[in-house]
């Protein structure tokens, strides 16, 4: 850096870092990491330019309920073998169709006798969220599964107390992650409270919901997928794990001038090894009147190649606005419609203006957690364990890939 | 001449109490208003009341005794609510649900504080806690 003092002209070159020479100065112990909190006031601070050559990496994170998440587990053959057809971990469903022993259980399922929505709203006490949790607790799990008998596998049924050491993989494959904004929930009815994946929601605007850590949120601090993509090594609830491919649901919508998705847009699919995560950010969660999911913390680092990426990573909350979208109404009816736009800086100072209105919010991602994890993050880059990689491939950022299609009925 | 009070309480009836008419006596007996906020109360099954009791100092202290010699077990809000450490997260899903504001976000540390003086043990947080952090301590 301080060749730079000396020669003037390499002044007003512009930044230009590789990810190979970013990782040869981690493996040397001379990489700038620094929170994506900490780079808003750096870029502030000393200028785009400056933040560019002197920081190399920018670590950020969200942590929240992620339902579309879920375990792919081998949970080994059985003397004689058998053909699983229908699973059960603690009593809730596993899903099959795939080899033998390979089973896949999502976070949102529920067990056969959940009384549901039966008794309104319901509590949902217990289901797949909670069973990934408690596999990576090291906890044992009740597991039942039933086949059909064929000749290479003529067992029928098998009952058996599993612990997550038992099974020969046990992988957080994660169909979508880390929405890239999302929407603020609120309730226009004039009487009923309404119980959402967005938690409780008032009548009468009684409250507004919203769920992101805003400039600390991995897709906002890379809007346009420049450095996030197919093969990005990431932190998975604190187990190193990579993004595999675009979530499901990626989408490609209006942004504003800084590049700020205005709706829910980009998302990730992920995957890690849950032997090797950390309960601190993975949870399940019950939703009142919802269901179970699996809370998922999500640590991106950010390599700083350029002064553009280190612009992006410059995102302030006022600079990232969301839609405010009714939940009486307007989302289960798939209307489409938003009632106007909330800035993250609003949302989080914990009141908002609608219509004129003040109305409180409450989120429902945890900033301090993913803080937490994007700490942790930082950490194991400084202390040389944890290396950046290129995208093997970008993330689709137009065409056939990013339309959201509707089902219709026929 | 004590100072006026009002102090929440949540009153655990045994089974054995639950048919004597123990609220009655003390409104008959004591200078206190008993305002009833909620109430949980079964034939030969234990009961629960959550109330609120306005009066001087030491009338409301005497009917605390009262009660307590009744076999009125008498738990105060702090103790009435409680919040895992281990469960909570920190969201703050409940801070909005929050009528005496007893859960906030405090914006810098971005942490829920629960400010156990100001909860009231109403309950509404109970639902709005996905984590099952906040819990009852009633049984």
């Amino acid at each position: 850096m301080s060749k730079k003092k000396e020669k003037p002209s390499i002044k007003r070159a512009r930044v230009k870092k590789s990810i190979e020479e970013i990782n040869a100065k981690i493996a040397r112990g001379e990489a700038v990491v620094v929170t994506a909190e900490e780079m808003k006031k750096i870029v502030e601070e000393e200028g785009v330019k400056r933040a560019a050559e002197r920081i190399d990496v920018v670590t950020t994170a969200t942590f929240g309920p992620m339902c579309s998440s879920g375990a792919l587990l081998n949970v080994g053959h059985t003397k004689p073998r058998i053909k699983i057809e229908e699973a059960y971990l603690n009593g809730v469903p596993a899903g099959t169709g795939l080899a033998a022993v390979d089973l896949y259980l999502g976070a949102t399922a529920l067990r056969p006798d959940d009384p549901r929505n039966r008794q309104y709203p319901g509590k949902f006490e217990y289901g797949g969220g909670f069973v990934i949790e408690e596999l990576v607790r090291g906890e044992r799990i009740v597991f039942e599964a039933h086949g059909y008998g064929t000749d290479c596998y003529p067992r029928r049924s098998i009952k058996s107390l599993i612990t997550i050491r038992d099974l020969n993989s046990a992988v957080l494959l994660n169909p979508r992650n880390a929405y890239q904004s999302y929407n603020v929930a609120v309730n226009a009815d004039p009487k009923r409270t309404l119980y959402t994946y967005m938690g409780i929601l008032r009548p009468n605007f009684g409250n507004a919901n919203y769920s992101t850590t805003g400039s600390l949120s991995p897709l906002f601090n890379d809007p346009y997928l420049r450095t996030i993509g197919i093969g990005t090594r990431i932190l998975v609830a604190g187990a190193n794990g990579f993004v595999f491919w675009w979530g499901t649901q990626h989408h490609t919508v209006e942004r504003t001038e800084k590049g700020i998705p205005k709706a829910p847009a980009a998302t990730l699919a992920t995957v890690a090894n849950m032997k090797r995560m950390d309960t601190s950010f993975l949870r399940g969660v019950s939703i009142t009147g919802y269901g179970v999911s699996l809370a998922v913390g999500i640590a991106i680092p950010i390599p700083i190649l350029d002064e553009e990426t280190a612009q992006f990573c410059a995102v302030k909350d006022e600079d990232i606005i969301m839609p405010i979208v009714d939940y009486s109404v307007d989302y289960p009816q798939a209307t489409g419609k938003v009632l106007g736009y909330a800035n993250y800086k609003a949302l989080r100072s914990g009141v908002i203006k609608i219509n004129g209105k003040l109305i409180e919010t409450a989120p429902l991602s945890s900033y301090h957690r993913a803080f937490e994890l994007a700490l942790l993050l930082k950490e194991r880059i400084e202390k040389r364990v944890f290396f950046l990689t290129s995208a093997v491939e970008r993330l689709p950022t137009e065409g056939e890939d990013v339309q959201l299609k509707m089902l219709k009925e026929t | 001449m004590s100072k006026s009070v009002r102090r929440a309480a949540i009153l655990h009836f045994p089974s054995e109490i639950v048919d004597k008419p123990i609220v009655c006596s003390v409104i008959k007996q004591f200078e206190v208003e008993v305002n009833i906020v909620e109430a949980h109360i079964e034939p030969n099954a234990d009961g629960m009341m959550m109330v609120f009791l306005e009066g001087e100092n030491k009338e409301v202290n005497r009917t605390i005794n009262f009660l307590k010699e009744r076999g009125v077990k008498i738990a105060l809000p702090e103790k009435g609510v409680y919040r895992d450490e281990t469960k909570c997260v920190h969201c703050g899903a409940c801070t909005v649900h929050c009528i005496t504001k007893a859960l906030t976000l405090e914006r810098e540390s971005m942490k829920i504080n629960f400010d156990y003086d100001k909860c009231i043990a109403c309950h509404l947080c109970f639902p709005t806690c996905s984590y099952g952090a906040l819990k009852s301590s009633m049984i």
